[in-house]
């Protein structure tokens, strides 16, 4: 230092100092962290209400629009869902698949990995409920058979959703992209298991046999309603013991928030991801399983009409918690039996509940950006 | 050099400034002017409000109230842009560049008029012409990811005079500088105000203030209390202002002792025998670490030393001379290429925590806390098996452990249950220090602990630390402020390049020597 | 296996790229810029149903590819809108977006064309021979025998290239996805940057929409008819590293994939059932991601919101 330097060294307090605004400082490595999710979609209920209203007014334009009558429209949709027995009923099974694929992602998610594979998985859970359904079961006492097909479907699934999380682990590949492709190839694997190897010979549609009686999943008395609902109810809970209330959980929710700071706790990052990505692909794959042994009771191609993408969209607005996922699956559900309905009565097409379904996604993803951008802003906490 | 401050015309005029973050006021009603010609410091201490109306003047957050004014005229800036645009140009500390590309690709980008097409040579040639004009070098062909901390500043200012600003602001520049960059920089300041500019730097070190401006504007909670012209001032003077608690302590000490009500000085603190210390057997041993340079960081290179029970080790060392891959590789998080580490006696298996060891890593917010998980989850993350009974955690527990934590480290927080981002810097490091303690460990590593915490929470950060080695326990510590780990260390080691250059049982008569070794230089 | 080195194949390969690489080009300029599109997907779906669409109401391919890339340029400006300016989190929306687009386009085509959508001639994207370059062996009939899609692509990829590296234009792109604060505090307007990008993604990946329909689907529109070719294009720009040249390598990879089906026959005999050819984009997709490993540089700031 020059001459112009008191004798002493005199200094205002020493410490680097970093950016005064609260919440500058960026906390998570990662591009990408998943988990933010759970805090981006914690909207108040009427917000998720109002974006559904919008979206549901869209849908009703688009009826209306495509030569249906408001009134009539709305009639159908409500007996559709809450208006009929019926209708309840039928929100239900819809329910059931979707509910089932947002608990499984949710797992993923909340350890942050963006497992949007759900779709291949459940794939994989129906060839495994098939498999042990119609293949494994008749040599099988009759009380073992429909846990057997159940587990052989979670197999499939977890390890279906493992090769994406070992591509992970082993070699770094991003699993948004791996677990997208994977759908694919789960698509096309059923199609070449029901032409070919699992073939039901004497059927001239390209199916596999049907599943053995003591492998269906039972029903709610005479209805179409299965028992793979209450399997996704207790999953629901399962999976809210497992986040909140057990130490592998917490341990999952912390590599989802902050992998670097999990290391340092001595956490095996690597391994809980696999972990967290096997659940999560067991799980989706009972929807699967579902689908198999308690509605088309044999492999189909084309049995799941993007389940996998819907119990995403369902896992994102319930903030990936459980509970809410619970009650956003009974909306899809209700939305995709009103839309059904409306196929049958109005002559509207069914796809068109995927357009209900996604926009409100977009718009409290939007609404939510914007907020993050007001409290970076006024570093509001 | 010494020029008159009130020689050049008002460049930059701030009248009636306010801004604020949430309910925190961060600068109330600040009136400046800055003259054309001049260096003018704006000096106060963390969380004064100087880098947040600085950031008010160069748009980076808008003001709440208050006018602006440049050569006279009005102006409302409401981002970096119209500030550049209006001829302001802001060298933020945590620089704004971007690591991907070259030297001549990050002028040209912030260049404000260029053509279409991005011509290489010709953009080298331009960068390499304007460096020659400042006296700097540097390679105009590099990666802005290969250059040291020193160098991608110099390519702001760089940048910043390529614009043709007129108003040069620096945010705590030295902060990331080896003691001998600091001198070089100065003069390059003094240029740019003899060319007509003014200069802004914003600092909290008083000598910087001395040896390198003609006004300083004193600031303190977010107010800006005076404006002094540094030829007619003294350190004490200037001193009082900052902290008014400070004037009665004695010359010599640093600021800290005098502000912490009841805390120890220096010079009081119980230091541990050091021919004992020395007796025992070394607590940490670390014995030929090689991790290779990366980007950014030069790895370790044969990295050895050893630490004894009860004493302070400190570690001193510009950032990116290896501390970080210490700190990885003890923790467990990096396999090193070569070398050991023994603690307490025990080797420690590679890509585990050194035995009996416990860890504050330098980045509270990146490496030590789960931001988003509450008290009581980030306190039990490394000791999970101590509350859980057939895989379910003991809520219960778990809870207590908080709250006899929180009470215990007079941690300042709403519940246990509160998520950890809602803690404030010193509160946080608290917690971080509790954990590693609750481990009992006979060594401790803290890095880059007083990190942006206020004067109070470093201290009491800084006493704790004595505390723990008073006990018995090793504690290591890593810094880059040669001030404040001489203050608290027994013993400083200096690391550069990745192994330790020297060290010093009396770093106190060696402080110039230890300064030379952090940039290389002999001793 | 003969077949898989003669010139049918390779220039069945080369055809079937072009629709991938083109949406591919404009996804490369938007992950550099920052925005991860999972929505690419949905892009050329709107593509395809908009080419579609208007080429059967207006009896024009043209007209029809025009109003294609119009359409999706207003998507992709929409999309951007949410993730750009709103800095709504980008594979959200994405998601949600696909959904949305799925179903508008299955509604649609069944309310407005619930006869079929075939497209009245396809014969803009019939094979045109070079004078004199298709006369070179082998060579000439791969790449110069094609389509006039594939010959924009032989100037576009270029272009791509050289805009992305050797312009103000191409440092502004990077700047935007490598370091959004630092050039946003430099005075770059990032929004603004993206948001250009964005447009630019939806009308290449609409046209590329509007390419599959002629070219893989032979001018019929069919529900849902991109099929996870969107995805494809995200993971070829990834694994492509960013680099238009990579991505045109990786995208005749992915067509030679797609061509094994119309070789099948010769190459491995009759009895390779047809799902293991449509698995083979994919499966080659996965296997190439395997091999590459870890990507080292990818672009900073890909898939994070500007919150500044």
């Amino acid at each position: 230092m020059t001459g112009s330097n008191p004798p002493t060294v005199t200094a205002v307090p020493e410490t680097p100092e970093t950016p005064e605004t609260p919440e500058a400082t960026t906390t998570d490595p990662r591009r990408r962290a998943v988990s933010r999710l759970a805090t981006l979609f914690d909207r108040p209920w009427p917000a998720i209400t109002a974006a559904f209203v919008v979206s549901l007014g869209i849908g009703l334009l688009l009826v209306v629009l495509t030569g249906g009558g408001v009134a009539e429209t709305v009639d159908v949709a409500a007996r559709a869902t809450v208006g009929s027995q019926q209708g309840l009923i039928d929100t239900l099974v819809y329910t059931t698949p979707r509910l089932l694929v947002a608990i499984g992602v949710i797992v993923a998610l909340r350890a942050g990995q963006f497992n949007l594979g759900a779709e291949g998985q459940l794939q994989l859970g129906a060839i495994g409920a098939a498999l042990g359904g119609a293949f494994l079961a008749p040599s099988l006492p009759g009380p073992l058979a429909l846990p057997v097909a159940v587990a052989m479907a979670m197999v499939c699934g977890a390890l279906w959703a493992g090769i994406a999380a070992l591509m992970k682990v082993l070699r770094g590949c991003d699993e948004l992209i791996s677990t997208l492709l994977l759908n694919f190839v789960a698509v096309y694997l059923v199609q070449l298991l029901v032409q070919g190897a699992m073939k039901d010979p004497d059927s001239t549609f390209n199916q596999s046999r049907r599943v053995i009686a003591d492998a269906e999943l039972p029903r709610f008395g005479f209805t179409r309603l299965h028992y793979g609902f209450t399997i996704a109810l207790v999953c629901v809970l399962l999976v809210w013991l497992l986040l909140e209330r057990t130490s592998l959980g917490l341990r999952f929710r912390s590599i989802g928030h902050n992998a670097v700071a999990s290391r340092y706790q001595q956490l095996d990052v690597g391994v809980l991801t696999v972990l967290a990505m096997l659940i999560s692909g067991a799980i989706c794959a009972v929807a699967g399983a579902g689908e198999t042994l308690g509605v088309q009771f044999r492999l189909i191609q084309g049995f799941s009409s993007g389940f996998g993408f819907e119990g995403l969209a369902i896992a994102f607005l319930a903030a990936l918690r459980p509970g809410r996922a619970l009650v956003i699956a009974l909306v899809f559900g209700g939305i995709f039996s009103a839309a059904t309905r409306l196929q049958q009565e109005v002559g509207v097409t069914a796809s068109l509940a995927y357009v209900v379904e996604g926009l409100p996604i977009v718009l409290l993803a939007c609404a939510a950006g914007l907020q993050a951008l007001r409290v970076k802003r006024r570093g509001l906490a | 050099m010494q020029r008159d401050s009130g020689e050049g015309a008002a460049v930059l005029s701030l009248r009636g400034i306010s801004r604020s973050f949430g309910t925190t006021r961060a600068v109330q009603e600040v009136d400046l002017d800055v003259a054309a010609g001049t260096v003018h410091a704006l000096l106060g201490e963390n969380g004064a409000g100087k880098s947040t109306l600085m950031n008010v003047v160069y748009g980076v957050h808008p003001a709440d109230a208050g006018w602006i004014s440049v050569d006279g005229r009005d102006v409302r800036i409401t981002s970096p842009r119209q500030a550049l645009g209006l001829g302001i140009a802001m060298v933020h500390q945590h620089h704004q560049l971007i690591p991907s590309l070259t030297v001549a690709e990050s002028v040209t980008l912030a260049a404000a008029h260029t053509g279409w097409r991005y011509d290489k040579r010709h953009a080298a040639g331009h960068v390499q012409r304007l460096a020659d004009r400042l006296g700097i070098t540097i390679d105009a062909e590099a990666r802005v990811s290969d250059l040291s901390l020193g160098d991608r500043q110099r390519l702001e200012i760089l940048s910043a005079i390529d614009r043709d600003s007129r108003v040069v602001i620096l945010d705590e520049p030295t902060a990331v500088l080896a003691p001998t960059e600091i001198e070089p920089l100065f003069r390059l300041l003094r240029k740019l105000a003899a060319d007509g500019r003014a200069v802004v730097l914003i600092t909290h070190r008083m000598r910087e203030v001395f040896a390198a401006s003609d006004a300083i504007s004193v600031m303190r909670k977010g107010r800006l209390v005076d404006t002094l012209e540094t030829a007619r001032t003294t350190p004490d003077e200037v001193l009082g202002l900052v902290i008014p608690a400070r004037r009665e302590a004695s010359a010599g000490a640093t600021v800290l002792t005098g502000v912490v009500p009841g805390g120890t000085t220096t010079g009081a603190v119980p230091l541990p025998e050091q021919p004992t210390s020395r007796s025992s057997e070394p607590a940490l041993e670390v014995d030929g670490l090689v991790v290779p340079p990366a980007p950014g960081t030069t790895g370790l290179d044969r990295l050895t030393f050893e630490a004894f029970p009860g004493e302070i080790l400190g570690i001193v060392g510009v950032e990116g001379n290896g501390q970080h891959e210490l700190v990885e590789v003890l923790a467990g998080i990096r396999v090193p290429a070569a070398g050991s580490v023994r603690a307490c006696g025990q080797p420690q298996r590679p890509g585990t925590l050194a035995p009996c060891t416990a860890i504050v890593p330098e980045d509270r917010h990146r490496e030590a806390l789960v931001l988003d998980l509450s008290i009581e989850d980030n306190l039990v993350l490394p000791v999970l098996g101590r509350y859980t009974r057939g895989g379910l955690l003991k809520k219960r527990a778990v809870r207590q452990h908080a709250q006899r934590t929180i009470s215990e480290f007079a941690v300042v927080a709403g519940s246990s249950a509160a998520p950890t981002r809602s803690l404030s810097g010193g509160n946080q490091q608290k917690l971080v220090l509790a954990r590693a303690l609750d481990q009992s460990p006979r060594v401790l590593v803290a890095s880059q602990a007083t990190r942006g915490l206020d004067p109070g929470a470093t201290a009491e950060l800084l006493d704790r630390l004595r505390q723990v080695a008073a006990q018995g326990t090793c504690v290591v510590y890593l810094g880059s402020d040669l001030d404040e780990v001489v203050e608290v260390s027994d013993r400083v080691a200096v690391m550069y390049g990745g192994a330790v250059v020297g060290q010093s049982t009396d770093p106190d008569a060696e402080r110039d020597t230890l300064a030379a070794l952090m940039v290389g230089g002999g001793g | 296996m003969h077949s898989l080195v003669e010139a049918f194949f390779w220039a069945s390969a080369v055809g079937l790229a072009a629709p991938i690489l083109l949406a591919a080009l404009g996804e490369t300029f938007a992950q550099r810029a920052g925005v991860f599109t999972i929505g690419i997907e949905g892009l050329m779906l709107s593509g395809a149903f908009a080419a579609a669409a208007v080429s059967v109401s207006s009896g024009s391919l043209v007209v029809g590819f025009v109003a294609a890339a119009a359409i999706t340029a207003a998507l992709g400006g929409m999309y951007g809108a949410a993730v750009v300016l709103c800095r709504a989190d980008q594979v959200v929306v994405g998601i949600g977006f696909n959904l949305v687009v799925l179903g508008a386009t299955s509604l649609l085509r069944r309310q407005l064309f619930p006869t079929g959508m075939t497209v009245p001639d396809t014969s803009l994207v019939d094979r045109r021979a070079i004078p004199l370059l298709s006369d070179i062996p082998w060579l000439g009939r791969v790449l110069f025998d094609q389509n006039l899609l594939v010959y924009a692509l032989y100037v576009l990829t270029p272009i791509a290239v050289y805009v992305l590296f050797r312009t103000r234009t191409g440092l502004l792109v990077r700047a935007a996805g490598d370091g959004a604060e630092a050039a946003s505090a430099k005075g770059i307007r990032v929004l603004r940057v993206r948001m250009w990008v964005m447009v630019l993604n939806g009308t290449l990946a609409g046209a590329a929409g509007a390419a599959l329909v002629l070219i893989n689907s032979g001018g019929v529109f069919v529900d849902n008819l991109v099929d996870g070719r969107g995805y494809l294009v995200l993971a070829l720009t990834m694994f492509a590293r960013w680099h238009p040249a990579w991505v045109a390598v990786g995208a005749v990879l992915f067509g030679a994939a797609d061509a094994l089906q119309f070789v099948a026959q010769a190459s491995f005999g009759g009895d390779v059932p047809t799902a293991v050819f449509l698995m083979a984009p994919y499966l080659l997709a996965l296997t190439a991601w395997v091999v590459m490993g870890r990507r080292s540089n990818a672009p900073t700031d890909l898939g994070r919101p500007l919150l500044a």
